[in-house]
């Protein structure tokens, strides 16, 4: 009989996010080369002529259709609040302070020419000084809410360095997993995913392939504990255990993405 | 609920005096809960699986507002563009030209809309008078708000997004400003709302509705709320007790069957 993935949540409340890292499960798996090697293979039965990147969302949209990215605040929220509450907790400065060295960072970094074109950087360096100050407020709200998320918490919290990557060999398909926060104890290790909204009904799915995609990216494959999603305006916490079971659910979630796009091409090369 | 003019700054009445400040209360959240989720099933039963029944502030207004298409429009952008002049603020922006920088800011956000399109064809007199109502505007907002706390921790523009029965009832909101001005674990956090329009008695509906929805979203119930309407300079502050939120739950489940039964 397969496994199925249980999925925990709880309202926010305090010492809630704290009580689901306490019970981490402690048997940690480990992801073999033969396994790596039997997802590359899947990967390239439906590969496509172009490389291409999947990571959760599109798990969560079944690989549907969404707008051309664009810079916005809101998308340069996330990025900017990580760096600026990363540099807050290593160098004690304040949330403001820390805000603007990460922005004068980026604007440094456009200015002798360090960046690409339609690069954060560069997309910071063309705004006004209104703008930016829309794009500082919304990052610090983001920076806010993971600080308080991160000082709910008892153990010692680090911000994520950056997200996870894989690239899976010869199949041209990067795999991109979110995380924000990691909670590593002697025996456990915790990710934590902070998510905008109210979660769907395909959340758990996400936050399963962003797992999955974390273990996949480590160089030994130790799978985390567990993965939280955080969802602040909702105030729901959501959480999946790192088993075997749910690491291979999230790896055919990914691949059924993969099929989607590959059958969708070939359906428009040959209609056209 | 105390309701001033220009007395003291917004923020002032809202930070109150610290010695007094009692400590948070962390159990109200699950009571509401319990009393929201038993007599919304009661009202509405479990038929909204698919299509939740969502309830935001304005449903909590009797009477629709019936204005003309253009003054809709007119006083949607100035709200807008006040909403963005508080997130401005909260970082410590300075206005050059208020109404270029707010629009500025809103087409950054958003690229393309109906409503910016809207404002791109006011011709040039109605462009001129609508920019001196949000100067006007943005000099109340900034004189009612007076000065933050260089250790607060401000969140504008915060969405709530609390699901009730299983997620067949959501109550959307959007709390405009959220402060966090806490430094030794007391009851400290503190909310306002602003508008453009005056205050009136659906302003205290709105004050209780973010109370509740604070209340739901983190377990902690805060310890005030308020609005401050940029039309007349008036605020109405609120401490967040029992009676308060048991009136925002009476305020909600009559939104809630008036909707049902439209």
């Amino acid at each position: 009989m397969p496994s199925v993935t249980t999925f925990t949540t709880s309202f926010i409340s305090p010492g809630a996010l704290s009580s689901f890292i306490a019970t981490a499960p402690t048997m940690r798996s480990e992801i073999t080369s033969e396994q790596r090697s039997a997802l590359a293979e899947r990967f390239r039965q439906v590969s496509l002529p172009h490389h291409r990147r999947l990571d959760a969302w599109m798990v969560e949209q079944a690989a549907g259709q969404s707008s051309p990215f664009r810079w916005s605040p809101t998308t340069a929220r996330r990025v900017l609040g990580n760096a600026a509450l990363r540099l807050r907790f290593t160098q004690q400065l304040s949330p403001v302070v820390a805000m603007d060295e990460v922005i004068v960072d980026h604007l440094t970094r456009a200015a002798t020419g360090y960046s690409r074109r339609g690069s954060l950087s560069s997309w910071l360096s063309e705004l006004s000084t209104a703008q930016l100050a829309l794009v500082t407020s919304d990052a610090l709200n983001w920076s806010h809410a993971l600080e308080e998320i991160a000082r709910s918490i008892e153990e010692s919290v680090e911000v994520a360095d950056a997200d996870a990557y894989y690239d899976v060999a010869t199949a041209r398909t990067t795999l991109r997993g979110r995380r924000d926060l990691i909670v590593a104890t002697e025996s456990t290790c915790t990710l934590i995913r902070v998510r905008s909204g109210a979660p769907g009904r395909t959340a758990g799915a996400g936050l399963r392939a962003d797992l999955t995609i974390d273990a996949f990216s480590r160089p030994d494959g130790q799978v985390a504990s567990q993965i939280i999603g955080v969802w602040p305006d909702a105030g729901l916490l959501l959480r999946v255990e790192g088993s075997m079971a749910d690491l291979r659910a999230g790896a055919r979630d990914l691949l059924r993405v993969a099929n989607l796009q590959h059958t969708a091409y070939f359906q428009r090369a040959l209609t056209s | 609920m105390t309701s001033t003019l220009d007395s003291v700054t917004v923020l002032q009445a809202l930070r109150g005096n610290r010695a007094e400040r009692p400590a948070p209360r962390t159990t109200d959240a699950a009571h509401l809960r319990a009393a929201l989720e038993d007599s919304l099933y009661a009202i509405d039963g479990p038929q909204h699986f698919f299509n939740p029944l969502v309830l935001r502030t304005q449903e909590l207004r009797e009477l629709p507002l019936d204005f003309p298409a253009s003054h809709y429009s007119l006083a949607r952008i100035r709200g807008i563009l006040m909403h963005h002049a508080l997130r401005l603020l909260s970082v410590g922006y300075s206005f050059t030209d208020p109404f270029e920088d707010l629009l500025s800011a809103w087409r950054c956000e958003v690229g393309e809309s109906d409503l910016l399109e809207f404002v791109d064809h006011l011709d040039a007199e109605d462009r001129a008078k609508f920019a001196t109502e949000i100067a006007a505007h943005t000099a109340a907002l900034r004189h009612g708000l007076g000065t933050f706390g260089s250790g607060w921790s401000l969140r504008s523009t915060v969405r709530v997004a609390n699901l009730l029965c299983s997620g067949a009832v959501a109550l959307r909101d959007t709390i405009d400003l959220s402060i966090d001005t806490s430094d030794d674990g007391d009851c400290a956090t503190v909310l306002l709302d602003i508008t453009t329009a005056p205050l009136d008695e659906n302003s205290e509906k709105v004050l209780r509705f973010h109370a509740l929805n604070q209340t739901l979203r983190t377990g902690v119930t805060p310890l005030r709320s308020a609005v401050l309407s940029t039309a007349t300079g008036e605020q109405l502050v609120a401490e967040v007790d029992a009676a308060l939120l048991t009136q925002a739950v009476a305020d909600l489940l009559e939104a809630a069957e008036r909707k049902c039964r439209a």
